[in-house]
Formats: structure tokens, sequence, C-alpha cells
């Protein structure tokens, strides 16, 4: 017979017991709360944006040309891009039409996907976000991580409720069904050993958002700067630059909402030069600082149509532009009729690849119009293949009575 | 469709280079513009026109063989490639390939001028907009006369020029002085982009507006060329097997010694930017 000690955790193979001051490991799945990859040793030095991509866990390599790449925090952005990610040092429009918000979806997933790298470990942080034009409340709302769906929260209550030490979960140890239990656990271990194998090198490049919770706690001073625009575009680039260099052992997410919008921007500083000149630098910034930053923009085509210049010169100036473009009312409505028992299906609009990072600029002819379809869901923003929906029920109800008629009517003139 | 032709080598003269002996030798000096547009960047083409330049071979053109009578210390024709739109890293794998470079050392017959970097310096400034013009030409100039210092006439490549002209206030004409000037000291490559909403004829009437700037410069540039190549998508959209169609054609100015070979082709680019031409 064996004794445990009273502070040791109960089901642990090895008692462990922590020294004072430091936080014991947790077992099994905590979720909400990534664990940390790496520690620093307590005097290191922080390091340096050169080494950035090497050490940093929401880096990888590109999957087309093994440059340094981080997420988008939507895993279908990052697969459309074609690096599984966007690799640092370049840029990303987001164009949208109509009065629909979805690149908004988009910026703050990428903003939510930099403010939980940088919680990875309390000790180093490891990423900034910079975003410019908009206040603080732009952040009030950034998802959170999906803790899953109810039923699985639910069961993962009860997993930690078992872990717990009471009275009850002592008593269920020494039950007659703890056999089974035990079978049950060995079934869960190998359920376990199967996902290890799929986990990837990079366990925390991507995270899965639920766009309907925010992030706990929200992001502070230290996270996310706010850059407000001023007199000019170019003071505003010098400041961003100023930021980049204070932050240079970190990766630095810059995100422009809503560019050019007269919200935001003094219509005297939407002027074709001044804003070539102002995504010049952008550009310019972000070769310099090529292993430490990248860029985000959302512009309305409402405001400033793709067949007018300013536009065509905005687009040559970025390395990558993806369009959304909202489905026609009467197209939206068709899906919901074909797909009337089978919701989930409807998406929300076409998704256009105009250009993509590094690719487009080496020749590739990566145009693709039509091709693909979005829809902003709960826990993930879906790219998918576009097809036109068959409507099957009512093809079928239209055909099939004609049919009838007409081989009724052949047999009897036979 | 392109995986049952035969790969065809790129000819522009009648003399069947991409770039003339005749050219590099004579005392004329000829001005090549390159047009693209969305989804057909020219890189590939860039460095196969510099690999032309020095060595006398081109990756995408086998049949010109192997030149063993240039390298990269007795060059073909020194080389110097500026440009508006891309920094050094961006080439620096490909020359690396193609010219067998380092595109970090500029000590050799081809060098690469940053002047992303240079116009960011400007701008940072705000210095007046036609001493940032001047000041930029002449980081231009002081290249080329280094790689003359050396005998040869230099070949210069620049790409988009007309980011200077939409990014600082200066007039087209201005532009156009300062680019011919250094056409007068060498063959000068020109890289624009023709984009549809940046081209349209009656625009350059508003001679301050993005599009009257831009079609100003393409057009006026487009009749001082002695060659135009243009490449752009296929009018069919994406297709897997045909990345686009380059063009060559004559430009209004008529050379003397050497013709332009006009033809039309389809290019494929792998992941590697390497291409293959075919016969359209």
């Amino acid at each position: 017979m064996s004794f445990r000690r009273r502070g040791d955790i109960v089901g642990s193979a090895v008692p462990v017991r922590s020294p004072p001051g430091v936080v014991p490991v947790q077992r099994g799945p905590a979720v909400g709360r990534p664990v940390p990859t790496a520690t620093r040793p307590l005097g290191a030095k922080p390091a340096s944006h050169e080494n950035i991509p090497l050490k940093h866990p929401g880096v990888k390599p590109s999957v087309f040309s093994s440059v340094p790449t981080i997420s988008t925090g939507s895993a279908d952005l990052d697969r459309v891009l074609g690096h599984d990610g966007l690799p640092l040092g370049q840029s990303l429009l987001l164009e949208e039409n109509g009065t629909t918000d979805f690149s908004s979806t988009l910026l703050k997933l990428f903003a939510s996907q930099g403010i939980i790298h940088n919680r990875l470990d309390p000790q180093r942080p490891n990423t900034h976000i910079v975003v410019i034009g908009p206040d603080q409340s732009w952040a009030k709302a950034l998802p959170g991580l999906y803790k899953g769906s109810s039923r699985e929260q639910k069961k993962m209550q009860i997993q930690q409720n078992e872990t717990k030490i009471s009275v009850s979960n002592l008593s269920n140890e020494n039950a007659p069904n703890r056999d089974m239990k035990i079978a049950w656990r060995y079934g869960g271990a190998k359920e376990a050993k199967n996902n290890d194998t799929s986990v990837s090198t990079h366990p925390n490049y991507t995270h899965t958002f639920d766009i309907t919770s925010s992030l706990i706690p929200s992001p502070n001073s230290s996270e996310i700067t706010y850059l407000s625009i001023g007199d000019s575009l170019q003071s505003t680039t010098k400041q961003l630059e100023s930021i980049v260099k204070h932050n240079i052992d970190k990766v630095v997410r810059i995100i422009v909402p809503s560019f050019l919008n007269p919200a935001l921007f003094d219509m005297r500083l939407c002027q074709h030069q001044q804003v070539i000149a102002f995504l010049y630098s952008l550009r310019a910034l972000l070769r310099k600082y090529a292993r430490s930053t990248a860029l985000v923009i959302s512009l309305n085509l409402d405001l400033f149509p793709r067949d007018s210049a300013i536009v065509a010169m905005m687009e040559k100036l970025v390395d990558g532009v993806l369009e959304l473009k909202p489905f026609e009312p009467i197209l939206y409505e068709y899906m919901e009729r074909v797909y009337k028992n089978q919701p989930t299906k409807i998406k929300h609009g076409h998704l256009n690849i105009t250009k993509q990072p590094l690719i487009s600029d080496l020749g590739m002819m990566t145009i693709k119009e039509m091709e693909f379809s979005f829809k902003n869901g709960r826990k993930r923003f879906e790219i998918e293949e576009w097809s036109i929906p068959v409507e099957e029920e009512e093809d079928e109800k239209s055909q099939n009575p004609t049919n009838h008629e007409s081989q009724t009517t052949t047999s009897i003139e036979f | 469709m392109t995986s049952q032709l035969q790969q065809q080598d790129l000819v522009v003269y009648n003399d069947g280079q991409i770039v003339s002996e005749k050219l590099l030798r004579g005392e004329y000096n000829s001005l090549t513009a390159i047009t693209h547009i969305q989804g057909t960047a020219p890189s590939w083409l860039l460095t196969g026109v510099a690999e032309n330049c020095l060595l006398g071979t081109c990756h995408f053109s086998p049949g010109l063989g192997t030149n063993l009578a240039f390298s990269a210390n007795e060059p073909r024709s020194p080389v110097l490639f500026a440009s508006f739109y891309q920094d050094a890293a961006f080439y620096s794998k490909t020359w690396k390939k193609h010219l067998g470079l380092d595109i970090a050392s500029q000590t050799g017959n081809a060098r690469y001028l940053d002047l992303m970097e240079e116009l960011m310096h400007v701008l940072s400034r705000g210095a007046d907009p036609k001493q940032s013009l001047k000041h930029v030409f002449d980081k231009i100039s002081t290249e080329v006369q280094k790689l003359a210092a050396k005998g040869a006439k230099p070949s210069l490549i620049i790409e988009a020029p007309e980011l200077l002209l939409h990014t600082i206030d200066i007039e087209v004409d201005d532009l156009l002085l300062s680019l011919h000037k250094l056409n007068e000291k060498t063959n000068l490559t020109l890289v624009m982009s023709i984009d549809r909403p940046l081209i349209e004829a009656h625009s350059i009437q508003d001679g301050n507006g993005l599009r009257g700037k831009h079609s100003s410069l393409v057009l006026k540039l487009l009749h001082r060329a002695n060659t135009i190549i243009d490449i752009h998508p296929l009018e069919t959209g994406h297709a897997n097997d045909a990345t686009g169609v380059l063009t060559v054609s004559k430009g209004p100015i008529p050379l003397d010694d050497v013709k332009v070979q006009e033809g039309a082709y389809l290019y494929l680019l792998n992941k590697e930017g390497s291409a293959r031409l075919f016969f359209k």
C-alpha cells in the first residue's frame, strides 16, 4: 500500500512538488491559455530582429519559398495567400465592395493572432500591433480564442471537475466501474497519440478564434499602439518607423483599417500624390525591416472603385490584393432557397485574388476571379472553391410530372 | 496547350539576340520600353535582359548557348539595374542563379541600385521636388559613370520610373529630360506598368491628375522608343500551362544597323521563376 502526500496532484504518475513561487505545470489541455513553448534564461539578452524568424513561435517558413511567414489568424486566408500565411516584409490589401464589413473581421483576426502570440510567454513579449487611423475603441471587440462548442465545453468542465480533489472523486477511484474508466482513458491516450503525429512543428503558429467572443484581457498599451493620422501621411510614416525601431526584437503587425475613409482620414490627405507617397514609404519601410514587419490594409471600393487610377497604383504598391465581393441579393436568396436544409453551406460572397505576395512579383499569373467563395462563420473565416449551387429538388419536381405525362402520352400513342 | 509546342528562344533583333551586338558596340544609344500590366510582372524578363547584356546568354533562350567569350569580369556590356520598385533582396536569388553574381557586391560590372531606399530618404526629407529629382538622377548618373570608366558602353535598366513621377511633385517633361540625358550615355531599357485604369489618351489634357500624368509619360516614352516589348496575361484569364503573352514590336524610331524581329510568344513560368517561350 502506498501513501500520497496531501499536497500532491491526484492522478500524477510521479509526484512533483513545486518550489514556492513557481507555477506548477498544468496537466491536460489548457483551453484559452496556450502553453509557452520556449523560455528565456534569466539574464539572457533579447533577440535581435535578425533572429526573430528563428525564435518566434508564430513564424514559420513559407510553403512556397521558405521565407519567414506569419499567420493572419485565419487558416483559410493563410492558404489562399499561397505561403500558408503572410510573409514578413510583405503587405496585403483587402478590398471590399458594398456596405458589408467582412474585411474588418479579417483585420481583427490578424490583430488577435498577434496578441495571442505575444501572450504565449508573459516573460518574453514577442509581437506588437500598430493600428493606423482609428482610436482605442477599435480593439475592444477583438475576437477571443475558440473554446470549443457548448458540448465540448461541458465535457471539458466535467473533466476538470474530475481532476479536482474531492471526496466523491476519491471514492470513485475505488468504485467497481474503475476498470471501464481506465479502458476509456487508454482509448483517450491512443487518440492523443494519433493527434500528436498530426501536430506540426509549429504548434502555436495559428489559432482558432471565435468572433462572437472577446479577447480577455483586452490588449493594453504595451501590446497595441494606435497611430492617429497627423498633418501629413509622411509624419505618420516617421512615427511608425520609430515604433518599429522601438520594438526591434518583436514581430510588428501593422494594420490600416478603412484606408482613406473620410471618417478617419482628412480629405486633404487623400490626394493621389500623398496617398502614393504614403504607400510607397510603407513599402520601403517593410523592405527595410523585412524580417520583423507585415502590413494589412482594408479599402472600401465604393469610395475608390477598382477602375480608378489611384486604386491601380495602390494595388501596384502592395504585395498581395484580395477582393471581398458579397453576393448580389438575388444570388444570396437563391442560395438560401437551395440550401434550405443545409444553412451551413450558404456562403457570403466571392473572394477574388488579384495578387499574391512574392508569387505575383515573380511574374506568376495569379489573378483568379469568381473562383473562390467566402463565409464569415463563428469560428472560421471559410474560403472554399466556388461552385454554382444546383436547385435539385425543384428541378426534379418540375421534370418528373412532365416526364410522367410524356411517358403516358407516348405509351398511349404507341 | 503549350505542352505540345516546341520551346523557342526569345529573338528581339534580326541578329538573333535579345540585345543586339550592334547596339552594344555602336554609337547610337537605343531606347527599349518594356510594358506590363497587373498579373504579369516582368522580373524574370529583366533578369534575362541583364544576363544577355552581361554574359551574352539567357536562361530562357537556350539557343544562345553558353558564351564563353564573356564573363562577369569581361562582360559583353556592363549593366546597371536601377529599381524604384524592388529592393536588392528580391533579385538576389535570381542574379545568383542566372548571372552567377552576388547582388550585394557593388564592385563588378553588374550593379544594382536600390532607388526605393533613395526615394524614401527624399520623401522623408520633404525637399524641393526638382532638387529631389536631380538628387535621384545624380545618383544614377554617378553609377553609370563608374561603369563607363571601364571602357564599354553601359546598359541601363530602370524599373518603374513612373513611381518617381507620382510620389514627388514634378512635371512629366522634367522626368523625360532626365531620362533622355541618361539615354545619351547608355542603352536604356525602361520598365513601366500600363494598367487600363492608368492609361487614357484623352486624360493627357489633365496634366495634374494621376491618370493624365501617367498616360502622358507612357505615351511620350513609347513614341521615342526603338523597341517595345509588352507582356500581358492571356485574354482567357488564368491557365496552368501558359502564364501570358510576350509581344515584340518596333517602336516609332527606327534603328539603322539592326532590325527589330516582331513576334508574339506564349510564355510559361515555373515556381523558381524560370521561363519557357513558345510561338503563339
